[in-house]
C-alpha cells in the first residue's frame, strides 16, 4: 500500500519537474515548444559531460539550468520573435529548432546511449518497505520547484505581468506591460526548466539525443489539461500520473503507457462539451 | 473658430500646448483601411469628444494611437514625443491611460491585482491608491474581489481608477458611458472632471453618448468613415447642429 | 580494450583510410578479372547505427586479409558497405542498389528484422546469396538465406538452465519490452522456466516508449519471486531498467537477454551481478579472438570502434563465403548458395559452420557483469544448437 502511495507521488513529481517548462512557456507564449525534448536531452547531456569531467550531478544541474537560459535566450531573439504574429509557424519553428538540436547532439555524442553517473542509486528504508531514494529526493525538488513556481507568479510583479499576458496580451500591453520581455523571460525560463528536468532525471534513465521524445508527449497533454496554471499542473500530474501508476500497476504497463493520453483526452472532451 | 472645420488645426499653437497630433493617419484591418488620413490635434488640459455612429471607426483610432494597431501612413505624437511605430507599452509608460471598451479588466485578477498591474512597480500602489480612493469609495472595499465578479458599472470605475493611478498626462476612453446606469454615468463625469480640473489631465473621450460627451467635453469631433470631418467647442450654438447632422442622418 | 569514442565523421574517415589501403597496397592480386564485390548492408543510420561502423569494421578486416592471401580465386575482394537507415524502405533501396546497380556477388548484412525482411524477398528473387550475420528472433528462411549470429534458444536455453538448475532458482518474475523480439524472447523464457520445473509468478511488457518501470518492480515486490530475467530493446532500455531496479533496493539475482558487453560497460555499477550468455566476448581465450583483436587494432588504431557479438559474425560470414567460392571454384550464386552450409570456418568465436538449417551452431558463454561494468565469462556452454528454425532444409 505505501510503496503504491509512493509510486503514485514520486512519478507525478517526475512528471511535474519534466512538464513545468513546457507547461508556462504555454500559458504565456500561447505555443506548444515542441523543442522541449530537445531541451530535456540537452539537459541529459550535460550530465554526461560532467561524468566524463567526474564533476556530481548536484553541479551539472545548475549548469543545465543555465545552459538552458543562454540557448533559449538566443533562440527566442533569433528564431522565434519576428514568428510571434504567425502562431502556427513559430509552432513548427520549435518543431525545427527541436529537429536541429538533436541533430547537432548527434554529431557531437553519437547516437548511441550514453550514461551519466548518479550521485545516489541506493533504496532507503521508509516503515517496513525500501524506496528509491533518488525517486523521494526527485519529489521533494518537485515540490520546492512548484512552491517557488507559485512564489513567483503569485507574489511578484513579473509574475504578476506574466498572468496578465496570459489571460490578455493585448490589455497587458495597454497597461503598459513590455509582453516582448514577457515573452522573452519565459521562453528562457521554460528552456532552463526544461534543461534542468533533463539534467534531473539521468539518474532513472538513459541518455541518448532523443531521449526526450518519450516525455513530450505526456508533458503536451498533461499541460493540455492543466491549462496555464503551475497549481493546477501539480493535480494533473498527481491525478493522471498516478491513474497511470495504479493501471500500470494493477491492469499491466502497456495500457498504463496509455492512460495519460486517453484520460487527457476525455478531461479535454469533457470540459468542451460543459 | 469656426465649426465645421475640417481638418485644419490652427497654426498658432506651439507643439508643447499639443497633447495628441494626428497627421495624415491611416491604419486598419487587412486589405481594409478603416481610419483614412484622419488628421486631429489635442490641446493640453482639456477635455475631447470624439463622436461618431457605429463603425465610422472610434476603437480603431483609439487602437492605432496605443500601437495596437500599426500606423500605415501618417504620424502620431503624443506629448510632443513621435510615437509613430512604437510599442504599445512604451507609449503607456510616457504618460498616457488607455481605457478600452472590451475585454477591459482582467476577469480572474482581484481588483488590486488589476490595479497593480497597471503601476507595474515603477510606483508605490498603496501612496497611488490612497490619492484616488476617495473618488471610488466602493473599490477601497474590494481590492481582494476578484473583478470578473463585480457588477459592470463597479466594472467601468475600476477601469477609471485603474487610468487616473498612473498619473497620466493622457487619458484614452472608449465609450465608457455604454449601458450604464444614469447613476454611475454621474459618477463617471465627476471623477472625469475632477481629474481634469485638479491635475491638468487630458482626456479624450470616443463617444456615441453625445449628451454625457457634451457634459465633460470642452472640445469634440466627428468621425466618419475613418475621417474627422467636423470639429470645434461644444459650447457653441452650431455645435448642436453640426452634431445632430452627422451623427442622425 | 580501446576507448570507444567513435563519431560518424571519424568513422568515414577510417573508411576512406582503408579504402585507399585496399585499392593500392595489394600487387598479389591479379588486376585483370573483375573484383568479387561483397554488399555489407547495414544500418549506418538510424537504429542501428551505433553499431553498423563497427561491424564495417569487421568486414575490412575480413577483406584486407583476404586480398593479402590472393583474394578469392586469384581475384581482388572488395567491400561495399551499403546504408539502409536500419528499416524496410531503406533495405529495398540498398537491396536494388547492391544487387542490379553495384551488381555485387554476395550480401553480407548486419540488419533489423524489418529490413531482412523488406530485403530478403529481392535477394531471393534474383536469387542472390545472402548471410544476414545479426543476433534474431529465429524463424527466418529462404532458399539464399543464412545466418551466423544466434537465436533465441541459443542464447536463453543455457542462461535458464544454469540458473535454474545450478543456482537453483525456481520462482520468476519475466519482464520485457513490448514489441516482436521482447515479447518473443521472453514468451520462450516463460516455456523453458516451466518445463525446467520452476514456476513464473508474474510477467510483464513496458511499453518501449515508457521509460518508468517502478510500478512492475513494485509488482515484484509484491511477488516475490527468486529471480528476474528480463529483455528489453537492446542498448538504452537496458540503463533505465537496471538503474531503477538497483535503486529499488530489490537483491534478486537478474537475468538479461537484451544487455550485450559494450552497454554493460557503460551503465557500470549499476549492471552488477546481471548473468547473460553470448557467443562472443572480447576477452575469450582463443588464438584466433587474440589474432582477431591485435589485427583490428593495427588496422584501426585509434578509430577502433569495440568489435562485439554483433560486429565478429561478419567477419567470420566473409570468411566462410571466401572458403566456399574456393570450395567450388566459383563465385556463381547456385554454387555458392549449394556450398554455403558445407563449410567451416574457426573465427574468434571458434568453429563456426551453417549447416543447421541455414543456421549456425554456436559457441555460447555465460557471463556476470563486474562492478566496473566488464563481462566475466565464468562458463563456457560449448557448440549450441540453434533448433528447428527451418525445417524445410533439414
Amino acid at each position: 500500500m505505501l510503496t503504491h502511495a509512493l509510486d503514485i507521488v514520486t512519478s507525478a513529481g517526475i512528471l511535474y519537474v519534466v512538464a513545468l517548462g513546457l507547461l508556462i512557456i504555454f500559458g504565456v507564449l500561447k505555443i506548444i515548444n515542441l523543442a522541449h525534448s530537445a531541451f530535456l536531452a540537452i539537459g541529459g547531456y550535460v550530465a554526461v559531460v560532467a561524468t566524463e569531467f567526474h564533476v556530481s550531478l548536484w553541479y551539472a544541474i545548475p549548469i543545465a539550468l543555465i545552459i538552458g537560459i543562454v540557448i533559449g535566450a538566443i533562440l527566442e531573439a533569433t528564431v522565434l520573435r519576428p514568428l510571434y504574429a504567425r502562431p502556427l509557424d513559430t509552432i513548427l519553428a520549435t518543431w525545427g529548432i527541436s529537429i536541429v538540436v538533436v541533430q547537432l547532439i548527434t554529431l557531437i555524442f553519437g547516437r548511441e546511449t550514453q550514461f551519466a553517473a548518479s550521485p545516489i542509486t541506493g533504496a532507503i528504508s521508509i516503515g517496513d518497505i525500501t524506496y528509491s531514494e533518488y525517486r523521494i529526493i526527485l519529489l521533494g525538488l518537485a515540490l520546492v520547484l512548484g512552491a517557488i513556481m507559485v512564489f513567483l507568479f503569485q507574489a511578484t510583479e513579473l509574475g504578476l505581468s506574466a498572468r496578465a499576458v496570459i489571460m490578455n496580451e493585448g490589455l497587458a500591453q495597454a497597461m503598459g506591460i513590455n509582453t516582448r520581455f514577457v515573452r522573452f523571460f519565459t521562453f528562457c525560463a521554460g528552456a532552463a526548466l526544461a534543461t534542468m528536468a533533463g539534467a534531473l532525471i539521468t539518474p532513472l534513465v538513459s541518455i541518448e539525443p532523443n531521449m526526450g521524445l518519450p516525455w513530450l508527449i505526456n508533458a503536451f497533454m498533461l499541460v493540455l489539461v492543466a491549462g496555464s496554471s503551475v497549481i493546477s499542473l501539480g493535480w494533473a500530474t498527481l491525478g493522471l500520473g498516478g491513474a497511470q501508476v495504479l493501471v500500470s500497476t494493477f491492469i499491466n504497463p502497456i495500457i498504463g503507457g496509455l492512460t495519460i493520453i486517453v484520460l487527457s483526452v476525455l478531461v479535454l472532451r469533457a470540459r468542451k462539451t460543459l | 473658430m469656426s465649426t465645421s472645420q475640417k481638418s485644419a488645426p490652427a497654426k498658432a499653437e506651439t507643439a508643447s500646448d499639443i497633447a495628441l497630433c494626428l497627421r495624415g493617419l491611416r491604419s486598419g484591418y487587412g486589405g481594409i483601411d478603416v481610419i483614412r488620413e484622419a488628421n486631429l490635434e489635442v490641446r493640453k488640459g482639456g477635455i475631447y469628444a470624439i463622436l461618431g455612429k457605429n463603425g465610422m471607426g472610434k476603437t480603431t483610432l483609439l487602437k492605432t494611437i496605443m500601437g495596437l494597431l500599426p500606423i500605415r501612413d501618417g504620424s502620431a505624437h503624443i506629448l510632443g514625443a513621435d510615437i509613430t511605430g512604437w510599442p504599445t507599452y512604451r507609449i503607456v509608460r510616457c504618460g498616457v491611460s488607455y481605457v478600452p471598451q472590451e475585454q477591459a479588466i482582467f476577469q480572474d485578477l482581484n481588483v488590486g491585482e488589476n490595479l497593480r498591474i497597471a503601476l507595474g512597480g515603477r510606483a508605490s500602489f498603496k501612496e497611488r491608491f490612497a490619492g484616488i480612493a476617495g473618488l471610488f469609495p466602493v473599490l477601497g472595499q474590494r481590492l481582494h474581489q476578484v473583478a470578473g465578479t463585480l457588477s459592470g458599472g463597479e466594472q467601468k470605475m475600476l477601469l477609471l481608477a485603474r487610468a487616473l493611478l498612473t498619473n497620466p498626462k493622457l487619458i484614452l476612453i472608449d465609450e465608457i458611458s455604454e449601458g450604464l446606469q444614469p447613476a454611475i454615468v454621474g459618477h463617471a463625469q465627476a471623477a472625469l472632471s475632477n481629474a481634469c480640473r485638479e491635475r491638468g489631465t487630458t482626456i479624450v473621450l470616443v463617444e456615441q453618448n453625445v449628451r454625457f460627451a457634451f457634459a465633460l467635453a470642452d472640445r469634440y469631433a466627428i468621425l466618419n468613415l475613418g475621417e474627422i470631418i467636423a470639429e470645434g467647442e461644444t459650447g457653441s450654438d452650431e455645435a448642436i447642429e453640426s452634431v445632430s447632422r452627422h451623427l442622425t442622418l | 580494450m580501446p576507448k570507444l569514442t567513435h563519431t560518424r565523421r571519424q568513422f568515414i574517415a577510417g573508411a576512406a583510410i582503408a579504402a585507399g589501403g585496399a585499392a593500392g597496397g595489394f600487387p598479389a592480386v591479379s588486376r585483370a578479372a573483375e573484383p568479387v564485390k561483397i554488399a555489407c548492408i547495414c544500418g549506418l543510420s538510424g537504429v542501428n547505427s551505433p553499431v553498423a561502423p563497427a561491424v564495417v569494421q569487421s568486414g575490412q578486416l575480413a577483406v584486407a586479409e583476404l586480398n593479402e592471401k590472393g583474394g578469392i580465386l586469384g581475384r581482388k575482394v572488395e567491400l561495399l558497405p551499403i546504408d539502409d537507415n536500419s528499416d524496410a524502405s531503406g533495405a529495398v533501396k540498398a537491396f536494388n542498389s547492391a544487387i542490379y546497380d553495384k551488381k555485387v556477388n554476395i550480401i553480407i548484412a548486419y540488419e533489423t528484422s524489418a529490413a531482412r525482411n523488406a530485403g530478403e524477398p529481392i535477394a531471393a528473387r534474383a536469387n542472390m546469396p545472402y548471410i544476414y550475420t545479426s543476433p534474431y528472433e529465429g524463424g527466418a528462411c529462404g532458399a539464399n538465406l543464412f545466418i551466423d549470429g544466434w537465436v533465441p534458444p541459443q542464447v536463453e536455453i543455457p542462461l535458464l538452465k544454469y540458473m535454474v538448475d545450478e543456482k537453483n532458482l525456481k520462482s520468476w518474475y519475466a519482464i520485457g519490452s513490448d514489441y516482436a523480439f521482447g515479447r518473443g524472447i521472453i514468451d520462450f523464457a516463460v516455456k523453458e522456466i516451466k518445463s525446467l520445473g520452476g514456476t513464473v509468478v508474474g510477467e510483464d511488457f513496458n511499453p518501449l516508449s515508457s521509460s518508468d518501470w517502478e510500478p512492475i518492480f513494485t509488482k515484484v515486490r509484491g511477488e516475490k519471486p527468486e529471480a528476474i530475467i528480463y529483455c528489453t530493446s537492446n542498448g538504452s532500455p537496458n540503463a533505465t531498467f537496471l538503474k531503477q531496479y538497483k535503486s529499488t533496493g530489490l537483491d534478486l539475482p537478474v537475468g538479461s537477454f537484451s544487455i550485450d558487453e559494450l552497454t554493460a560497460l557503460k551503465i557500470g555499477e549499476s549492471a552488477e551481478g546481471v548473468l547473460y550468455t553470448a557467443d562472443y566476448f572480447t576477452s575469450l581465450d582463443n588464438p584466433q579472438n587474440e589474432a582477431y583483436l591485435a589485427a583490428m587494432n593495427k588496422m584501426f588504431g585509434s578509430k577502433l570502434l569495440t568489435p562485439s557479438n554483433l560486429s565478429v559474425p561478419e567477419y567470420d560470414a566473409i570468411h566462410i563465403y571466401a572458403l566456399a567460392a574456393e570450395k567450388v571454384k566459383s563465385v556463381e550464386a547456385a554454387a555458392i548458395i549449394k556450398t554455403l552450409p558445407t563449410v567451416s570456418f574457426k573465427g574468434p568465436r571458434g568453429v563456426i559452420q551453417m549447416d543447421k538449417e541455414h543456421h549456425a551452431a554456436l559457441p555460447i558463454y555465460l557471463a556476470q557483469i563486474q562492478k566496473d561494468g566488464s563481462s566475466k565469462v565464468i562458463k563456457s556452454f560449448g557448440l549450441i544448437d540453434p533448433g528447428n528454425q527451418c525445417p524445410k532444409f533439414s
